[in-house]
């Protein structure tokens, strides 16, 4: 049964017990015994028995102050990710990645980890509404009951892959036969499957296997941090770029042409800045040198040869296309070439036929079913055609935001008010809910049973860990309510279609414990989607991406007019979390900016168009224009501005309001993704830009070694320099127990940001605000410098997490004029909260600066829900003393009391930090130095490492390797290692 | 030839009418105009340190990688311009240098204000200042002490026993002239509480002996404070990492910097205080002429500081501290500070080689106050644009005050002035039983001199 939110408490307690019997002792005890029986009953008969699983069967439920893990799944955009989520004493307090989940295998992207905060957002809805008054949950049930079953109803949902949810639809339809469902999301994924339809005459979808890729080229597609598959695709690439243990590994090659620097670019080993609207040429560029290389695949119509024959490739990357189509030729079969959501059909087209050619299908590509229920089903425009014809008489719209993320000249709002009743669902009142009749809450996802697809097609379920806090409904829920049940259970609905499709010849004691061991897991093991056979018609094909190339070419080489191109954002994904605040003060992977979104740009166009970052610009196209502040972008593609989505919330929350830039005027329904024409004009205003790192470039200094493999092969211990012993004056520490240590390698650090928001869940963390960050006191305990290397055009970028690098010498602990910063046994840089006067000396003593100080009292003003997530083994600061980075002490000892009490150390990895368990890539290691064998010994142990400002004399116990690249050879000498 | 440090030859009852009096005598317009003025500044600085103590440090500009700011410049500033008095009471004294008599009580009384106003910024700049008290190694039961190799408990203790003995050598060597007070004091009361402050003083050669030895001894307890207090805080960033602290000059070249000051701050003082009260007889240009020379020595070892620290950071070859001292510090953010720190320092010192300027007030007293806007960009320069700069270029950030900032500065410039306003107007700002002891030391060298031409 999942435990009641802390608001319900007071009703735990039978009438009258709390009130003193004047009675005697039996009458008395007899009393205190039946209110304590039914203390425990009674809130069994206000709400239904549903009974969630912890994973371990073994750990009894509710042991005060003893944490338990629940595996769950959270839904983006269809796509299920598989999630351990820790719950104290009833509340869920810290998600995590189910290690065992295939789209998971333990990391989390920043949006997942910050979804716990989305649970307990204060400005979540709490009731529902008719025509913005509160209404009653009853009365829209009896709404629903008694609409006529050729109502002209229509659902707006999200893409979804619930098994759940197609059945209901299923239901809903034999109530309501000409129900219909349009699918929608800002990131709208129809241009992959149509692709794909084109290859192989269905929507299939391709499963990237990068840990058998020797060399693979990303065509904007930001695989690593932005796409369905990321957070599984991150460990599978890390896993072979890992293969670099010495000079002598080979890491394989990542190829990247982009728009905008995103964290898959920024591990590239060969990049190229491109405008999206380029890709589709590059495609074609590429295909046609693999052609010319011999390599046609059998069957390609000659007039398409013909036209490949001497196809330009787009100026700015001719180099980068003859060096990667060199590559992808030596490895055929082990070599991945995809392109972004974003792209037309054709270039995914265009990308399946390279890969037939390379021979990758089949080898590091294989092709499923899509999770995805009717991926090329109705959508947003169809929807809207409908209401115009007056078809549609009743609009459900089910998490969604459409009023705020749809195309303007769709023409939806006025679409909608042709509706005569819409109901909308979401957990928040928001820009779409104003607009329609009636309001529903709904639950989330950690309020509520369903389930969903994984990119794979595993079936993942969701459990729920509190009962909703605020009423609410779940999406399953309320399709149930149209297909005629009045007051769903979503727990009953889930159970139902479990037993059914575990088979009726199945015992029920079988089906109950499968089910049990299935919740438990969080997923039906094997339940991902075989692989089916690529089977392309390359004729067929090939003759429809004829045209297609004549656009292509046409297209290519014309510099102007500027290109703007819309991304998802890292944080805030189209907005719809933008109320999270965890997640618009994280620096964006390479920006570093928080708190908005900016008209990015290249250097070349901000000097030709004159503006410097901050100078607001004016974009406009046909007639459509925002002003937005601009953001100089080295690495950036010329003539193109980029916008991520997410910004100018109207509707979204106290966090989200007046946040950001609303990209949405300039989207249209036929160009969503990125279009030709934008005109760039610098208004004369300026707006601050809330940029956390001061300077991108090292000046000089050398703060994040790297080098090309060559070089690294030439001299393996390039970072002689940074590392090994100082003399010193300094007495030696006694080391007693454990020595705890770090080790991270920055050549597989994405700088994806999922561990900052992490480290802020686990620890307690406070947000400062967009002023906060503009005055320079965010509270990142770990933050990811990132640093530019090379020239403004074509720069190489360095990620490395900066979190307290616990010195054994360190430079905090002597300044310290009260003893708050000590020095611990095992080796541990402490801070002791409640000695701490603030004097901040620590402060400016730490050369990393990694200290951060509670300028006013940022935790006590925090809203009630929000207090809630807390994490009560760390301890909440209060105004006035400095803290930082602890390795996550209250995990170390907690491991510590365990093994204890086991009479044993603890064993190699059993402790993990929240940063390490949450990184997609496995960058960060954590442990103890006498756990030989384990990652974070071996790696520290590399020829490449070297500790962060070295010559200080600080004897830091975190250890960084180098980050190694490993560019084509013919190109070398592009990829300068100077850092100035 | 120089100046005499004595014009003409007051009697007695002139001299005690004429220093004494100020104390019975009403406060004129202009008194009363500046008292208002500063007591308004006054307030402002209790309304700033309320707001700061009751909502956060947030509320001044300070932040990361700037964490220490207006605060500890404010402190180091006030510090330094404290050195002097106890410089020309103490130092002086010792080495016989009669010219300081005419000046040293109001330089003490500069010092005890100054330093009052220093005090209040370890407290103030603390995150949590009602627990300022664990800097002091008083016995707790649990037993914690503070860490001594932190430079802040030394502070603490530099700083309240400089406190101290100013206070107590201030205060001894106005014991005579509070009799003086008492004795010709026209009420009852004031009779009743400058008796009481004078603890009984008799005049009687014994009581003259003892306290010439107590005055003698506390002169001699006092002098390695004026060495000590400014090396120790030093020490608050010459122990630190910090590209710009990290450096062995600055106990000296703190020392000279708040000897600089100090004079600086001498005679801002005392040149508006020798025109009010018409006293050009008894503070002379001779006085002024020197307290301009102690500036230009003392200056010039300033000068010595800056070249030595740019030569080290050149020839250190720690890339750090050659972009601390030839980049950010000329060029980078709130470099305009850097350059009136030269101006100040440098260039306007140098105008006292000139005799003329030296014994011109108004110059001097332009010049003083250049010198002591100077001083406290010195030390903005050192503590923020130090911060401002320092290892990783990924946290490199530009520091701007808020109005409390500037509230708080400007509350201490009008909550010392206020001080000394009172200080003028309760108690005898020239010591006038020294200057009655100096004219009839002058006498009785002028009547040797007299005899010795005679014969």
């Amino acid at each position: 049964m999942p435990p009641r939110a802390p608001e319900e408490l007071p009703s735990e307690f039978a009438p009258g017990a709390d009130q003193r019997p004047g009675l005697d002792r039996r009458e008395l005890l007899k009393l205190t015994a039946a209110s304590a029986a039914l203390a425990g009953l009674g809130a069994c008969m206000e709400h239904p028995h549903e009974r969630i699983m912890p994973r371990s069967a073994e750990a009894p439920e509710q042991t005060p102050g003893v944490p338990v893990e629940y595996a769950t799944s959270m839904v983006l955009d269809g796509f299920a990710t598989g999630h351990v989520v820790k719950a104290m004493d009833g509340r869920p307090i810290k998600v995590e990645g189910n290690p065992e989940h295939p789209a998971s295998l333990g990391g989390t992207t920043a949006l997942g980890q910050a979804s716990i905060l989305e649970l307990y957002d204060p400005d979540r809805a709490r009731g529902v509404l008719e025509r913005g008054r509160p209404a009653s949950r009853a009365g829209l049930a009896r709404l629903i009951a008694s609409l006529p079953a050729q109502s002209g109803l229509w659902f707006l949902l999200y893409p979804q892959s619930s098994p759940l949810l197609v059945e209901l639809l299923a239901r809903v339809r034999r109530r309501h036969p000409s129900a219909q469902v349009a699918t929608d999301t800002p990131l709208d994924r129809r241009a992959v499957y149509r692709g794909a339809s084109m290859a192989f005459g269905r929507p299939l979808e391709a499963q990237y296997r990068f840990e058998r890729a020797d060399v693979v080229a990303a065509l904007d597609a930001d695989f690593l941090a932005a796409m369905p598959g990321s957070v599984r695709w991150s460990r599978d690439f890390a896993a072979r770029r890992r293969r670099l243990a010495g000079p002598g590994g080979d890491p394989g090659r990542l190829h990247v042409a982009e728009p905008s620097p995103t964290p898959t670019g920024s591990l590239a080993d060969h990049r190229v800045a491109l405008r999206a609207g380029d890709i589709g040429a590059l495609a074609a560029g590429l295909l046609a040198e693999i052609v010319r290389g011999g390599r046609a695949p059998a069957g390609l119509p000659p007039e398409l040869v013909a036209r490949l024959a001497g196809f330009p490739a787009p100026a700015p990357a001719a180099a980068w296309l003859s060096a990667t189509a060199r590559d992808l030729a030596r490895s055929p079969g082990r070599a991945i070439v995809l392109a972004g959501d974003r792209q037309p059909a054709e270039t995914h087209a265009l990308v399946h036929l390279i890969n037939q050619a390379l021979g990758n299908l089949g080898e590091t590509i294989a092709l499923t079913e899509p999770a995805l229920h009717d991926p090329l089903g109705p959508g947003l425009a169809e929807l809207v055609r409908a209401a115009a014809a007056g078809e549609v008489q009743t609009l459900v719209i089910a998490e969604a935001n459409p009023l705020y993320s749809a195309p303007p000249d769709l023409g939806l709002e006025r679409a909608l008010a042709r509706i005569p009743l819409t109901i909308h669902a979401s957990l928040h009142e928001n820009e779409t809910s104003r607009a329609c009749t009636w309001f529903l809450p709904l639950a989330h996802s950690l309020e509520s049973w369903g389930d969903a697809r994984a990119y794979d097609g595993t079936l993942s379920f969701i459990q729920p860990l509190i009962r909703p806090l605020h009423g609410g409904a779940s999406l399953v829920e309320l399709l149930a309510m149209f297909a005629g049940d009045p007051d769903p259970s979503g727990h009953a609905l889930l159970r139902d279609r479990d037993r059914r499709a575990r088979g009726e010849g199945g015992a029920a004691r079988d089906v109950e414990l499968a089910w049990e061991e299935d919740v438990r897991r969080g997923f039906s093991l094997h339940s991902g989607f075989p692989a089916q056979p690529p089977r392309l018609d390359i004729p067929a094909l090939g003759a429809a991406l004829v045209p297609a190339l004549a656009t292509a070419r046409a297209r290519s080489g014309a510099e102007e007019p500027i290109e703007i191109s819309f991304a998802p954002s890292h944080a805030v994904h189209d907005g719809r979390f933008a109320n999270i605040g965890w997640l618009q003060e994280l620096p964006r992977p390479i920006t570093k900016l928080t708190w908005g979104n900016a008209a990015q740009l290249g250097p070349g166009l901000a000097a030709r168009l004159g503006v410097d970052s901050g100078d607001v610009v004016r974009l406009s196209m046909d007639g459509r224009a925002i002003e937005a502040p601009a953001l100089i972008v080295p690495g950036h593609a010329d003539h193109a501005v980029s916008l991520e989505l997410g910004g100018g919330r109207r509707g979204g929350g106290q966090v989200a309001a007046g946040v950001g830039v609303d990209a949405g005027p300039l989207r249209s329904a036929a160009a969503p993704g990125f279009a030709r024409g934008v005109r760039v004009a610098a208004t004369g205003e300026r707006r601050a830009l809330a940029i956390t790192q001061g300077e991108m470039r090292a000046h000089g200094r050398d703060l994040a070694p790297h080098t090309t493999l060559a070089a690294y092969r030439a001299d393996p211990s390039f970072t002689r320099a940074l590392r090994g012993g100082l003399p010193t004056l300094l007495p030696g520490r006694s080391a007693v127990g454990p020595q705890w240590a770090m080790t991270i390698d920055t050549s597989i650090c994405s700088g994806c940001s999922a561990c900052v928001v992490a480290c802020q869940a686990e620890n307690n963390i406070p947000i400062v605000g967009r002023q906060g960050v503009l005055d320079h006191r965010e509270m990142h305990w770990l933050r990811i410098d990132t640093t530019l290397c090379g020239s403004a055009d074509r720069p190489d970028f360095v990620h490395q997490p900066m979190l307290c690098q616990h010195c054994q010498d360190a430079p905090c602990e002597y300044v310290c004029p009260v003893n708050a910063t000590t020095h611990s046994p095992d080796g541990l840089n402490e801070m002791t909260y409640n000695r701490c006067i603030g004097t901040r000396f620590c402060s400016n003593n730490c050369p990393y600066k990694v200290r951060r100080f509670n300028w006013f009292d940022y935790t006590g003003e925090q809203a009630e829900t929000i207090q809630l997530q807390r994490n009560p083994n760390v301890t909440v600061r209060e105004r006035g003393v400095m803290e930082k980075c602890t390795y996550c002490v209250q995990r170390i000892r907690a491991v510590e009391i365990q093994s204890r009490i086991e009479r044993r150390g603890p064993r190699p990895g059993e402790v993990v930090t929240a940063c390490q368990q949450a990184c997609p890539t496995g960058a960060i290691q954590f442990g103890a130095l006498e756990h030989a064998g384990t990652p974070m010994v071996e790696w520290r142990r590399e020829p490449r490492r070297y500790a962060a400002l070295h010559e200080l004399g600080t004897r830091p116990r975190t250890m960084y390797l180098a980050r190694i690249t490993n560019p084509p050879a013919d190109t070398a000498d592009t990829a300068d290692t100077d850092n100035d | 030839m120089a100046h005499p440090i004595l014009i003409g030859r007051p009697t007695d009852a002139e001299l005690g009418e004429r220093l004494l009096g100020t104390t019975w005598r009403p406060g004129g317009r202009g008194w009363r105009v500046a008292f208002a003025v500063s007591g308004a500044f006054t307030v402002l600085l209790a309304v700033c340190v309320t707001y700061t103590v009751t909502t956060g440090i947030g509320v001044w500009g300070n932040m990361i990688p700037v964490a220490w700011a207006f605060g500890i410049i404010n402190f180091v500033w006030w510090i330094g311009i404290g050195h002097a008095g106890t410089f020309i009471s103490a130092i002086l004294h010792l080495f016989e240098q009669r010219w300081r008599t005419s000046i040293n009580r109001l330089a003490e009384a500069m010092t005890l204000f100054a330093v009052i106003q220093a005090a209040l910024f370890p407290l103030l700049h603390l995150g949590r200042p009602w627990f300022a008290y664990w800097l002091f190694p008083y016995p707790s039961q649990m037993q914690v002490w503070p860490q001594v190799k932190s430079a802040l408990p030394w502070d603490a203790a530099a700083v309240t026993t400089y406190f101290t003995v100013s206070l107590l050598f201030w205060y001894l060597g106005l014991i005579p002239d509070l009799a003086a007070l008492r004795d010709g004091a026209p009420t009852r009361r004031r009779r009743i509480i400058y008796g009481l402050f004078a603890l009984g003083w008799n005049g009687r050669s014994s009581t003259w002996r003892h306290y010439r030895t107590a005055y003698l001894i506390l002169a001699g307890l006092a002098t390695p404070l004026v060495v000590s207090v400014h090396s120790v805080v030093s020490s608050d960033f010459a122990i630190g990492l910090t590209p710009g602290w990290h450096s062995t000059i600055f106990p000296p070249f703190f020392v000279a910097g708040a000897i600089f000051s100090g004079f600086a701050m001498v005679l801002t003082l005392v040149i508006p205080t020798r025109a009010v009260f018409r006293l050009h007889d008894v503070i002379t240009d001779r006085h002024l002429d020197n307290c301009a020379k102690l500036t230009l020595v003392t200056g010039l070892v300033v000068a010595y500081g800056y070249i030595i620290e740019f030569f080290i950071a050149w020839y250190s070859g720690d890339l750090a501290e050659m972009q601390q001292f030839y980049q950010a510090r000329p060029f980078g953010p709130g470099n305009a500070v850097f350059w009136i720190m030269l101006g100040c320092n440098l260039v306007v010192p140098q105008l006292f080689w000139s005799r003329r300027v030296r014994t011109s007030p108004l110059l001097l007293f332009a010049a003083s106050l250049l010198i002591n806007v100077g001083m406290w960009s010195e030390r903005f320069v050192i503590i923020v644009m130090s911060l401002q700069r320092e290892f990783l270029p990924s946290k490199w950030a530009g520091y701007a005050p808020t109005w409390v900032d500037l509230g708080i500065l400007s509350g201490t410039i009008g909550f010392f002035t206020l001080l000394f306003l009172c200080f003028l107007r309760v108690l005898p700002f020239i010591a006038a039983h020294e200057m009655k002891e100096l004219r009839h030391q002058l006498a009785e060298e002028h009547g040797e001199r007299a005899e010795a031409h005679h014969g």
